[in-house]
C-alpha cells in the first residue's frame, strides 16, 4: 500500500478503489443477491466515500469504514419500494458465471449462504468471507458484539446442518 | 468443524461462485469524475434479470401542460383541493374473524400564501412537465421541489381507456398513500426514497389521476444531483414470479436542492428544517434501546434501535411573531404528508414532509418530546 500521496489525491483515491473493489463487489453482490445492483450499490459506495474522504479519521480501518458504507448502501436498496415491489427470489442462473465450474458442494453452500435471513448473511459475510472480527462487525452494523455471536451461532447451525446432509462435515 | 474449518469452505464456496463477478477498471475514474459533476451520478440499473427498455422520456413544451407555481404551492401545500380532518376511529375486518379498531388523526390543512412560498422555494421549482409512458398509461411529472432530505411532485396518471391499477381513496390519503394493485400494467417509485402517494379526489377523473407525491430520500442529496424517477410497464400474471418488469430511468431535473436552517438542543441533538421538510437527527447517546423480533424469529434481540417515528409523540413549531402549529401531537394530530425513520448512517434519523410550508428563518424555536431545539448559532 502506497500511502505517500495524502488521502485527498486521486491517487489514493485509485489505491482505495483497487484494494476494495473486489471484496466490496461480492459482499454487494450476495447481499443484494443481484449482480446489476450490486455494481450500482459498489459505484455508490465509492462515491460517498469519495465525498467524505476528509471526515475519514482513521478512528477505524478503512476497510471497516468502506464495508460499513456498502452495507448501509445495500440495506437503502433493499428497503426501496422498487426492490420490495419486484420479485426477489433468488435465481442463482441470474447471477454471474463462475470463471471455471464450480464444486456442487461449493454450490450449495453458496444457494445456503443466500437463502439465510439477510441479518445473518450479513454476519456470515463479514465473519467468514472478509474475516473481520466481532468488533468490526460490531461496529459496521451498529449492533453489540453479543447480538454478532447470536446471529453468527444462528447462521453456523443452518451452514454446519447443509454440510452434514452434503456429507462435508466429518 | 471449528470456525477455521467453516471459513475456509464458506471462503472457497464463495470465491468460486463469485469468480464471474468482475472489476471495473474505471469505477475510479467515473467515481471522481460523477463526485466533481462531469457525469451523472445516479445510474441505477433496476435489474430484475431482464433487457433495459429505452427510456422514453418526452420533455412536454410549454403549451401542453406547463403547471404554474401557484398551482402547485396550493395543490401540494395547501387546503384548496382537501379538507381538513378531524380525529376519527374506524372498524377493519381483522380476518380473524374479528375486527379492530384503528384511530386515524386529525389533520389540518391551511392555505399556501404563494406571495411567502414563491419567496421560500419559487426558484427551485421545476415545472418544465416531463412524461414517460408506461404500459398503457401516461405518468407526467407537471412540478417538483425538492432539498436534501425529501421532494414533492405533483403528477398525473392518464389512460384514456380509463386508470386501472392504483388503489386509492379517502382513507389512503390519511394513511399510507395510494398503492399499485398486483394487476397494474405499471410501476413507479423516486429511486432510493419511501414515499406517499396523495390521490387529489377533488380534481381526479376516471381517466386521469392528479398525485401528490411526497417522499424522503434515504441518503441526503446534495444541491446539484437529479433524483431519478423509476418507471416501469409491468406485463405478466398476476403472481408476483409472473410479473415481468420493462424499467425505465426518468430524471427528474429539480437538481436544485432548496436550502435547509439547522436547529440544536442541549443534548446535541439535531433538526433540520427546509420549507416543508424536517429531519430529527438524534444524538447517538439519546438512541433508544428497544427489543427488535430478528429475522426468521430467532430469540429477539437487544439493539440500538432506530429513532421510531412512533416515538414522536409532540413536536411543534413556534414563530417569532408568537404564531405556529402543532406537527405531531401523540397520535391525535398528524401535519405531516409523510414520514420515514431509520435514516443516517446510525438509522436513527426520521425524515418528514410537512403538509404546509414554514419560512425557517422565522422560526423562534422546534419543541420534540418536551425538548427546545434553537438555531444554530
Amino acid at each position: 500500500m502506497d500511502d505517500v500521496k495524502g488521502p485527498d489525491t486521486p491517487e489514493y483515491f485509485e489505491r482505495m478503489v483497487s484494494d476494495y473493489q473486489t471484496q466490496l463487489r461480492r459482499l454487494c453482490c450476495v447481499l443484494l443477491k443481484d449482480a446489476h445492483l450490486a455494481e450500482d450499490a459498489v459505484q455508490e459506495t465509492f462515491l460517498k466515500a469519495y465525498r467524505s474522504m476528509g471526515e475519514f479519521r482513521n478512528d477505524s480501518s478503512e476497510r471497516t469504514w468502506l464495508t460499513r458504507i456498502a452495507v448501509n448502501t445495500c440495506r437503502d436498496l433493499v428497503r426501496s419500494r422498487w426492490f420490495r415491489h419486484i420479485d426477489r427470489s433468488v435465481k442463482i442462473e441470474d447471477l454471474p458465471e463462475p470463471e471455471a465450474p464450480a464444486d456442487p458442494e461449493d454450490t450449495g453452500l453458496y444457494e445456503t449462504i443466500l437463502q439465510l435471513p439477510v441479518k445473518q448473511r450479513e454476519v456470515v459475510l463479514l465473519y467468514f468471507y472478509q474475516n473481520m472480527t466481532m468488533q468490526e462487525i460490531s461496529d459496521i452494523l451498529r449492533i453489540s458484539a453479543s447480538n454478532v455471536s447470536r446471529r453468527l451461532e444462528s447462521a453456523r447451525k443452518t451452514l454446519r446442518k447443509k454440510l452434514e446432509e452434503d456429507g462435508m462435515h466429518e | 468443524m471449528n470456525d477455521q474449518e467453516l471459513r475456509a469452505k464458506v471462503q472457497k464456496a464463495l470465491d468460486d461462485k463469485l469468480s464471474g463477478v468482475k472489476d471495473n477498471p474505471w469505477l475510479a475514474q467515473r467515481v471522481m469524475n460523477q463526485a466533481n459533476g462531469e457525469e451523472p451520478v445516479m445510474k441505477k440499473k433496476l435489474s430484475v434479470g431482464i433487457v433495459f427498455a429505452i427510456a422514453m422520456v418526452l420533455v412536454l413544451g410549454t403549451a401542453l401542460a406547463v403547471a404554474l407555481n401557484t398551482d402547485f404551492f396550493s395543490h401540494v401545500f395547501g387546503n384548496e383541493t382537501r379538507e381538513k380532518v378531524t380525529e376519527h376511529m374506524e372498524t377493519y375486518d381483522n380476518g380473524k374473524g374479528g375486527t379492530y379498531d384503528y384511530l386515524y388523526p386529525a389533520r389540518e390543512y391551511v392555505a399556501a400564501d404563494p406571495d411567502l412560498a414563491e419567496k421560500l422555494i419559487g426558484s427551485q421549482v421545476m415545472n418544465d412537465p416531463v412524461a414517460v409512458q408506461i404500459g398503457d398509461h401516461t405518468l407526467t411529472v407537471l412540478s417538483a421541489v425538492r432539498d436534501e432530505n425529501a421532494m414533492v411532485m405533483e403528477l398525473t396518471l392518464e389512460c384514456p381507456t380509463g386508470v386501472k391499477g392504483m388503489n386509492y381513496s379517502q382513507q389512503t390519503n390519511e394513511d399510507k398513500g395510494a398503492w399499485f394493485a398486483d394487476d397494474a400494467s405499471y410501476f413507479f417509485a423516486v429511486d432510493m426514497a419511501a414515499e406517499m402517494m396523495y390521490v387529489d379526489l377533488q380534481n381526479s377523473t376516471d381517466t386521469c389521476l392528479r398525485i401528490y407525491y411526497y417522499c424522503v430520500f434515504f441518503e441526503k442529496k446534495p444541491d446539484g444531483e437529479s433524483p431519478v424517477l423509476a418507471a416501469a410497464t409491468v406485463s405478466g400474471g398476476n403472481g408476483a414470479e409472473e410479473r415481468t418488469f420493462d424499467p425505465q430511468e426518468v430524471i427528474i431535473p429539480a437538481d436544485k436542492a432548496v436550502s435547509t436552517a439547522r436547529f440544536v438542543s442541549e443534548d446535541g441533538s439535531l433538526i433540520e428544517l427546509s420549507p416543508f421538510s424536517l429531519r430529527v437527527c438524534p444524538a447517538a447517546e439519546t438512541a433508544v434501546i428497544a427489543v427488535q423480533e430478528t429475522d426468521g424469529g430467532d430469540t429477539p434481540e437487544i439493539v440500538l434501535s432506530q429513532m421510531d417515528p412512533g416515538s414522536l409523540d409532540d413536536l411543534a413549531i413556534e414563530m417569532k411573531d408568537g404564531k405556529g402549529f402543532t406537527v405531531l401531537d401523540t397520535g391525535k394530530l398528524d401535519n405531516t404528508m409523510y414520514m420515514c425513520g431509520g435514516l443516517g448512517e446510525h438509522f436513527q434519523d426520521t425524515s418528514m414532509v410537512l403538509n404546509r410550508l414554514v419560512d425557517p428563518e422565522a422560526v423562534k424555536c422546534i419543541r420534540l418530546n418536551g425538548t427546545m431545539y434553537v438555531p444554530e448559532e
